[in-house]
């Protein structure tokens, strides 16, 4: 039967006939500029928090630029957060598989998205355990090796108070 | 041995979001003849668990952990070649969206001939004698003249019929009905029920049946999985699970649903809504929205045990078992509920009273 190849024969007249934005802007837009073009920022909805107040965490990653932009990262979690460099405030890792991926942007996008972090890290499999009072680092950044030289992390400090 | 077996499974898609973990160490078995419900609300993830089964998840989906074996063979380690040998003959599916199954430009009869003869060794004429007896077998009336029409020339209900067809076209040992009657209305739900159901009486074809909805699985199925936010919480052969269900989510599902003759204004609902499984609750899963929840909920994830004993399960599939706190002494008000038990011959009606015991 030939339902496979009808979507791959309409792929093949769209590619004839329009251009790919997002894969023209990728080949010329040079690396450096790529990274100066995604603002990552982290904020929480209070900066002090009674001990067991959920903190919500928003995640915002912008382009800057009218362009379309993509940037490579080491894994198909294109970014993670962070609890006192905790990734997602937990000790035990999450599998993921460990192949480069691409975080992809259209011109000007900001893709805005939401965390809960009920003051507990994961201690085990099964386990949670609550936090002390005092300051803790939220940080978020791309899923890249260099991701810091880059500039594509952001922290916020928040405050549990007793 | 088990037909299909399926340990600790996981199967994630990867989004810009993060990672949707749909299914999260999920075990189960299912042996020849037996018609297994897994059961749960939209985004609990069962489709990924039945697809992934048959490795048909879309782009974004990967399974990261696990096995599913067949007849003993690990699926996830075969070739392109003795998977597709098994998809459509050992294990076949039948998916929620009929519509969307066939190819518009040919026949419904040729698209189910062509995977006889993909899989038997078999001419065109007997390949279309045999399709033609599948219509007529899944209650199609005039076989032989709907072998030529086109999908959009049938009914949904017609259509569903045509994907079972298809499904049973090389007598397959496994058959996953992905919820097989969303968008039919009840009439004709009711009679592809009877289809599975005389197939599940009749042959000895297993059936994975994934549904939302109770009813179903109590009128077809042998055993049930419940399944809330890519876990089982709780498993148990299906009279057990509505007459005794052990888990506070299974008994939020059995008093949402409709009954002939009750008396009630408006059906209960589960508060809030399915977790999100990109960043799903600490703990178990279920506590934001259980009744019965306490602080240690939110810190500790219950695993399967028999709530009997309190022992963790012994992978009997005949065991019923359920992972909440309760049944390990965790819980300091237990659960309290009741289970009323109507029996619609003689209008009998009994009670039984679960009271959570301080342990």
């Amino acid at each position: 039967m030939t339902r496979d190849a009808r979507p791959r024969e309409r792929a093949t007249d769209e590619r004839t006939r329009t251009i790919d934005w997002a894969t023209l802007s990728h080949v010329v837009t040079p690396q450096a500029l790529r990274y100066r073009a995604i603002d990552v920022g982290v904020s929480t909805d209070k900066r002090r928090y009674e001990p067991g107040e959920p903190v919500e965490i928003t995640i915002t990653f912008r382009n800057r630029l009218p362009i379309p932009i993509r940037i490579r990262t080491d894994s198909p979690n294109y970014w993670y957060w962070t609890v006192d460099g905790l990734r997602s405030a937990s000790q035990v890792p999450r599998a993921v598989p460990d192949r480069p991926a691409a975080f992809s942007f259209t011109r000007r996008e900001r893709k805005r998205f939401q965390r809960q972090w009920h003051q507990r890290m994961q201690v085990s499999e099964d386990d949670w355990q609550p936090v002390d009072p005092g300051r803790y680092t939220i940080a978020v950044g791309l899923t890249r090796s260099d991701a810091a030289a880059h500039g594509l992390v952001d922290t916020a400090v928040i405050e549990i108070v007793s | 041995m088990a037909l299909l077996e399926v340990d600790d499974l996981v199967v994630q898609y990867y989004t810009d979001d993060g990672v949707v973990r749909a299914v999260d160490g999920i075990s189960y078995e299912i042996r020849a003849g037996e018609t297994v419900g897994l059961v749960g609300e939209s985004g609990a993830g069962k489709s990924a668990a039945s697809r992934a089964v048959l490795r048909l998840l879309d782009g974004a989906g990967e399974i990261v952990g696990g096995e599913i074996r067949f007849r003993g063979h690990d699926i996830l380690e075969l070739s392109v070649d003795d998977l597709r040998a098994i998809r459509g003959d050992e294990i076949a599916m039948v998916f929620q969206d009929a519509g969307a199954v066939f190819n518009p430009v040919y026949t419904v009869g040729e698209q189910i001939a062509e995977t006889i003869r993909t899989h038997k060794d078999v001419t065109d004429s007997e390949a279309r004698d045999r399709t033609i007896a599948l219509i007529d077998r899944v209650g199609i009336p005039n076989p032989a003249a709907r072998y030529a029409d086109y999908p959009h020339e049938l009914s949904g209900g017609m259509q569903q019929r045509a994907v079972i067809a298809m499904a049973l076209a090389c007598d397959p040992a496994v058959l996953i009905c992905d919820e097989p009657t969303t968008g039919l209305d009840v009439t004709v739900q009711a009679g592809i029920l009877e289809l599975l159901a005389e197939l599940a009486a009749t042959s000895e074809t297993a059936i994975q049946l994934v549904t939302h909805d109770l009813g179903v699985v109590a009128e077809l199925c042998d055993r049930v999985l419940v399944q809330y936010a890519g876990e089982i919480v709780e498993r148990a052969p299906v009279d057990d699970l509505y007459y005794d269900p052990k888990h506070p989510y299974t008994v939020g599902l059995l008093a949402a649903t409709p009954r002939l003759g009750d008396d009630r204004e408006r059906l209960p609902t589960i508060p809030g809504t399915a977790p999100d499984l990109i960043d799903p609750p600490t703990g178990c899963r279920f506590h934001p929205r259980c009744p019965y929840a306490e602080d240690c909920c939110a810190s500790r994830r219950p695993s399967l045990v028999d709530p009997a004993s309190g022992r963790p399960d012994n992978g009997d599939p005949e065991t019923h078992v359920a992972a909440c706190l309760e049944y390990t002494g965790d819980l300091e008000a237990g659960l309290d509920y009741e289970v009323q038990v109507r029996d619609a011959a003689d209008s009998d009606c009994r009670e039984r009273k679960q009271q959570g015991e301080p342990r």
